[in-house]
């Protein structure tokens, strides 16, 4: 339940729910209004700070509050905590709608840049590196999940923090924040671990070593076997490597294809 | 334990990826591990899951397009290798399935985003019970969305797990050098969302110096 | 030349022009074409902050993004125009700047009077005769979210092409 402070300025406990609801604001994510519906909910009992107070009031701004509208969703807190604050300071709703056309982009466009592109892979290249390197399963999972979501879950809580403080002026403390700069920073770290785990992979290939989980996986825990890993191998291994890398994301599929295919003819050679 | 369980924890771990959440409780290195620990065969599932991971790494599910699922992919991934009780065999048929439900996953998301866009009226008042009850309806949903996918993902892999996995002819090594080999694109793409970071270049032929050289001598 | 993308999409700078179609082809410049964006400072402190920043951003009224259309396709420099709306395509068009180019339409959201041709393009009647009126003037039309879903061209002109013509063949929202 939202309480306002003395001050009139402050949601109380109100701003914890309103944090638990974010964790639904792709709930029901549709084409037709993307996160539209979720933002409606996440920022519902906010709207109760509203001047007029009344449900009438809170169904009409819910009706704009469940329109088209995106953001990343560990970043759509910021856009929800401003608009709460907006309304309930009893900015008029076009206004309102001006501010979420205009933060959208930024939230949306930082925060994929930020966590789906960087965060995200970084992590998760760093637990599969210390699978490879014979980490048990278990343990690279749980140090993922740990350290992901810590950096997850104090972006969501400054989002929101952000976006209720400043109201339409977050853009300041976005600026200040420069997002853009801790995904490079990252992106640099991803190449480097990018670069230890496919090194490892070709010493791997090289050499015939299971290691990690590879040797759990093949119940052969030491190498016995010669590589794999042919000077073929290789040269088709660094140019599959290249082909991704001048294509960009554009390639994703058709690599996924040929591999199906590959698979597919190998089990048809193998049954017949 | 019976791998139809699985259905109901493929819809939860589905709720991850969009609905709820977003805790990466999704992802194949994760669902992998989870399933081929459940299943009895932890190896087996971390495998084809970190395998996956190498395909999923690239894909920025930037405003809404159509990307390959992951959550019930994995399960089926992983619980193939992890019933087919042969370690090559397994891990041929865990990324091929995974990979097929992975791209059927993606059209049943289409799908459900264009009905939830029925949710709820456009431009009449809404009061927020309805709003709530419409969120609700979208998590049930999409958890059935996804435990459906997982059941049908499974509804192929324990059978293949028995008679197709036998019939693979490559030695586990092979494999997974196909699998790597398959991969590579992507993690090209990877690299290429990297190229923004200052002195990439030299931080990604380091690395790659270092951890050949540790896997090497290791 | 390089003037490489002009796209229709009432998000203008987002995410999927900045890193779907922005890591593809690198624009050092994204141009906002918005008579109202160009007179307000607040609105494009925000909409500034989601272009990468080595990227500069102008935002300017339709009739100067028109009048400077053959500057910034004779530039080295590669360009991305993003306009909010059919309409204000239509004014850019005016003169033949946009001749040889294909418009891509990358985000018109559901609203009252607008149907539904793609899930990420839904159309007015009236923002339909126009883009019919574009393409029988020349201009290349193709709706497309992202570098990666399948390009659907927009319909060829048919003679009664207006609120009462067929629409366009339905695609996915991905390749």
């Amino acid at each position: 339940m939202v309480r306002v402070s003395a001050s009139g300025r402050h949601p109380g406990p109100g701003l914890a729910t309103v944090f638990l609801r974010c964790l639904l604001v792709q709930a029901g994510w549709s084409y037709r209004r993307l996160i539209g519906l979720g933002f409606g909910f996440s920022v519902a009992p906010l709207l109760r700070l509203r001047p007029d107070r009344d449900e009438a009031g809170v169904a009409a701004a819910l009706a704009r509050h469940t329109r088209p509208f995106n953001a990343h969703p560990y970043l759509a807190g910021l856009a929800v905590g401003a608009v709460g604050r907006l309304e309930a300071e009893g900015t008029p709703p076009e206004r309102v709608e001006r501010f979420k056309d205009a933060v959208r982009g930024a939230l949306g466009g930082l925060g994929d840049q930020l966590v789906w592109a960087a965060w995200r892979p970084l992590t998760l290249l760093l637990a599969l590196l210390a699978t490879a390197a014979g980490a048990p399963p278990w343990a690279a999972v749980v140090g993922f999940l740990g350290v992901y979501n810590a950096g997850h879950f104090v972006l969501r809580a400054w989002a929101l923090a952000v976006g209720w403080r400043r109201g339409a002026e977050v853009a300041a403390a976005l600026r200040a924040a420069d997002l853009p700069r801790w995904s490079r920073r990252l992106h640099g770290a991803g190449a480097l671990v990018l670069g230890l785990l496919l090194g490892w992979i070709v010493a791997a290939a090289l050499t015939g070593a299971r290691t990690g989980v590879a040797a759990l996986a093949s119940g052969a825990p030491v190498p016995h076997e010669p590589g794999v890993g042919s000077a073929a191998w290789l040269g088709l291994f660094a140019a599959g490597l290249w082909i991704g890398y001048r294509r960009g994301r554009t390639i994703l599929r058709p690599a996924a294809a040929v591999l199906l295919l590959v698979l597919l003819v190998l089990f048809l050679a193998g049954a017949l | 334990m019976s791998p139809w369980w699985l259905v109901p924890l493929g819809g939860l771990l589905a709720l991850d990826e969009t609905s709820v959440g977003q805790v990466q409780i999704c992802r194949p290195l994760v669902v992998g591990a989870l399933v081929g620990a459940l299943l009895g065969a932890p190896g087996a599932g971390a495998l084809v899951g970190g395998l996956l991971e190498f395909f999923a790494l690239a894909v920025v599910p930037a405003g809404g397009a159509r990307f390959p699922g992951l959550a019930p992919a994995a399960v089926t991934g992983a619980s193939a290798a992890a019933l087919a009780g042969e370690p090559a065999g397994g891990l041929a048929l865990g990324v091929g399935l995974a990979l097929l439900v992975a791209e059927l996953d993606s059209h049943t998301v289409s799908a459900y985003r264009t009905w939830a866009g029925t949710l709820i009226p456009e431009g009449e008042p809404v009061p927020a019970r309805r709003v709530g009850a419409a969120v609700a309806r979208a998590v049930a949903v999409d958890f059935a969305r996804g435990a459906l996918v997982t059941a049908g993902g499974l509804a192929a892999a324990v059978p293949l797990a028995r008679w197709a996995a036998p019939a693979w002819p490559l030695s586990f090594a092979e494999t997974v050098a196909l699998v790597v080999l398959g991969a590579s694109v992507r993690l090209g793409a990877l690299l290429h969302s990297f190229r923004d970071a200052p002195a990439w270049r030299w931080l990604f032929v380091t690395g790659a110096a270092a951890g050949a050289a540790v896997g090497w001598f290791a | 030349m390089s003037i490489d993308l002009v796209r229709v999409d009432e998000r203008l700078i987002h995410g999927q022009v900045v890193v779907g179609w922005g890591e593809r082809l690198r624009p050092q410049r994204y141009v906002v074409a918005d008579d109202e964006l160009a007179g307000s400072a607040w609105e494009q402190e925000l909409y500034a902050l989601a272009a990468p920043p080595d990227a500069e951003v102008a935002f300017v009224p339709v009739s100067e993004a028109r009048a400077r259309l053959a500057e910034w396709r004779a530039d080295d420099r590669v360009t991305f125009v993003l306009l909010r709306s059919v309409e204000a395509l239509c004014a850019l068009a005016e003169g033949g700047g946009l001749d040889g180019l294909t418009v891509n339409l990358g985000g018109l959201h559901a609203g009252e009077g607008r149907r539904e041709h793609l899930p990420y393009l839904h159309l007015s009647p009236r923002d339909e005769a126009a883009l019919d009126a574009l393409a029988a003037a020349g201009v290349g039309l193709e709706a497309r979210d992202l570098p990666t879903s399948r390009g659907v061209p927009w319909r060829e002109p048919t003679p009664d092409a207006g609120a009462g013509a067929p629409p366009p063949p339905r695609g996915g929202d991905g390749a």
